[in-house]
């Protein structure tokens, strides 16, 4: 009987880390969008 | 993909938790199937999912031989790398299911097969992709071969029902062996796949974003 | 309109022709489809021994011989000429279409030959009681049809890829399914000895199959082609 919580805490600890990685790329991929941006600007201006 | 507001990202976080805890605590188990059918929340949608990125990959295709425009083929690569990875949890998780209820991996019943021609063809997709260096040709080809793969599939509907014709029929197309299921169940099932959907949309967006910044340092470098 | 119908004919017919007169100096495809045809009969043969198999095993078994023929022997025809670097020379004489046709024809011939040695020898060979020969060869024909015109497509993606042969099976498996699932079924009804209605469905998606293959490969062979 207890197994299906055995088996629930398992699936909310998978969850867990996918959801936390997935919002970690989506912080870095915005960070780096914005380097990007942020030289391109420079660049254009230098120009 | 206009949504760069995170709100929904912590909302679909809570979502699918709920989802979790609804298919273990609040649904109830399956008649006749018990407690094994659970899978059901997951497995589903999964495949579901990886069905429909081959569909997303395919236009994407379609759009790049029109317009020859790099995008469309990021959207069709990325698209087949999610798609493999739902491919693959459906079919692990389909596996997992064969097991408890007919005590064998794996049967070659409709669902199983198709399922398995969807890796193959992502997998033939990969194969393609990384034999061929020059980036023209590889978005190039991959996009007609992803077409072809694509067109094939209605035939499938159809033959499908044959490979496994002479033993019982597949019990998995109603695993409850009735129509409706379980309104609480129901419930369940259709938030799991709500929020699977969006979940993959999630990933896709994801994908896409980090290969557009690949391709504008490549660019930036070339200058 | 009619001129332009014929020159594609036409110009498909000479593009077989040089082919098949490139083929019979070198005999690369051809050795290669019936020796590995062969080899895999003999090992067949020689492993199930003198034990009759039922017609679900049969006919499978000679479709996989085909099918892994083919594969052998039909991407020749686009990798050969890239490898002698003819392909430019091809790809100014003439219209994406009429080179599709003509090689197209030459796989179909390619494997029809081979079919007409290796069909009857693996009847002899297994032992096989074929009970409804009219239907058998139609499937037969049909459908290596099919798997023919899915490798001349697939032949011509890979030809410009690199560790060709081993990705022209990879590719085409998954596209020759229908093919494959349909034909072995076709046959089995067929050894068994079934009605032609029977064997109806069968045909007709081996028959709807190639035509919609052809047509695609009409239509995404310039993209394929052009470089």
């Amino acid at each position: 009987m207890t197994d299906i919580y055995v088996v629930l805490i398992i699936c909310v600890l998978i969850w867990g880390g996918i959801f936390f990685y997935l919002l970690h790329l989506d912080r870095l991929l915005k960070k780096v969008k914005q380097k990007i941006d942020f030289s391109e600007d420079l660049s254009s201006k230098k120009r | 993909m206009i949504l760069d507001k995170s709100w929904w990202k912590y909302l679909l976080g809570l979502w699918m938790l709920l989802v979790i805890l609804g298919a273990f605590l609040y649904a109830p188990p399956a008649k006749g199937l018990g407690e094994t059918a659970r899978i059901i929340f997951f497995h589903v949608p999964t495949a579901w999912l990886a069905s429909l990125a081959f569909l997303i990959s395919a236009v994407g295709s379609l759009q790049y031989l029109r317009t020859q425009e790099k995008k469309y083929d990021i959207w069709a690569y990325s698209a087949a790398q999610i798609g493999l990875i739902f491919a693959i949890l459906a079919t692990v998780t389909g596996s997992i299911w064969a097991k408890k209820i007919w005590q064998s991996f794996w049967n070659w019943d409709p669902r199983e097969t198709s399922i398995f021609i969807l890796l193959l063809i992502y997998a033939a997709y990969f194969a393609l992709r990384s034999a061929i260096d020059i980036e023209e040709q590889k978005a190039k080809l991959s996009a007609v071969y992803s077409i072809i793969a694509f067109v094939t599939v209605p035939f499938f509907i159809f033959i499908i029902p044959r490979v496994y014709e002479s033993l019982h029929p597949d019990p998995l197309i109603n695993p409850e062996g009735e129509i409706k299921m379980d309104t609480r169940m129901l419930q369940v099932f259709i938030n799991s796949l709500l929020s699977f959907t969006l979940l993959f949309f999630w990933m896709l967006r994801l994908k896409i974003e980090t290969m557009k910044i690949y391709l504008k340092l490549d660019q930036s470098v070339s200058k | 309109m009619e001129k332009r119908r014929l020159s594609l004919i036409h110009n498909a017919y000479i593009v077989f022709l040089k082919d098949l007169h490139v083929e019979f100096r070198s005999r690369y495809a051809v050795n290669a489809i019936f020796l590995f045809a062969i080899t895999t009969l003999t090992a067949i043969s020689f492993s199930i021994g003198p034990i009759r198999l039922r017609s679900e095993i049969l006919s499978p078994l000679l479709w996989i011989i085909l099918f892994f023929s083919s594969m052998s022997g039909l991407a020749h025809i686009f990798v050969r000429e890239e490898e002698q670097q003819t392909a430019d020379t091809l790809r100014l004489l003439t219209t994406p279409n009429s080179i599709f046709l003509g090689k197209w024809f030459f796989n179909v011939i390619l494997l029809f030959s081979l079919e007409v040695l290796i069909v009857p020898v693996y009847l002899a060979m297994m032992g096989v009681q074929v009970n409804s020969p009219g239907s058998f060869l139609l499937i037969i024909i049909i459908g290596s049809i099919g798997i023919a015109s899915v490798a001349t497509l697939i032949a011509a993606i890979i030809s410009q890829a690199s560790a060709k042969g081993a990705l022209l099976a990879v590719l085409s498996f998954p596209i020759s399914l229908p093919v494959l699932i349909s034909g072995i079924h076709g046959t089995q009804l067929a050894m068994d000895g079934s009605t032609f209605a029977e064997t109806l469905s069968d045909l007709q998606i081996l028959f709807s199959f190639s035509i919609v293959i052809i047509t695609l490969s009409l239509l995404l062979f310039e993209f394929i082609w052009r470089k």
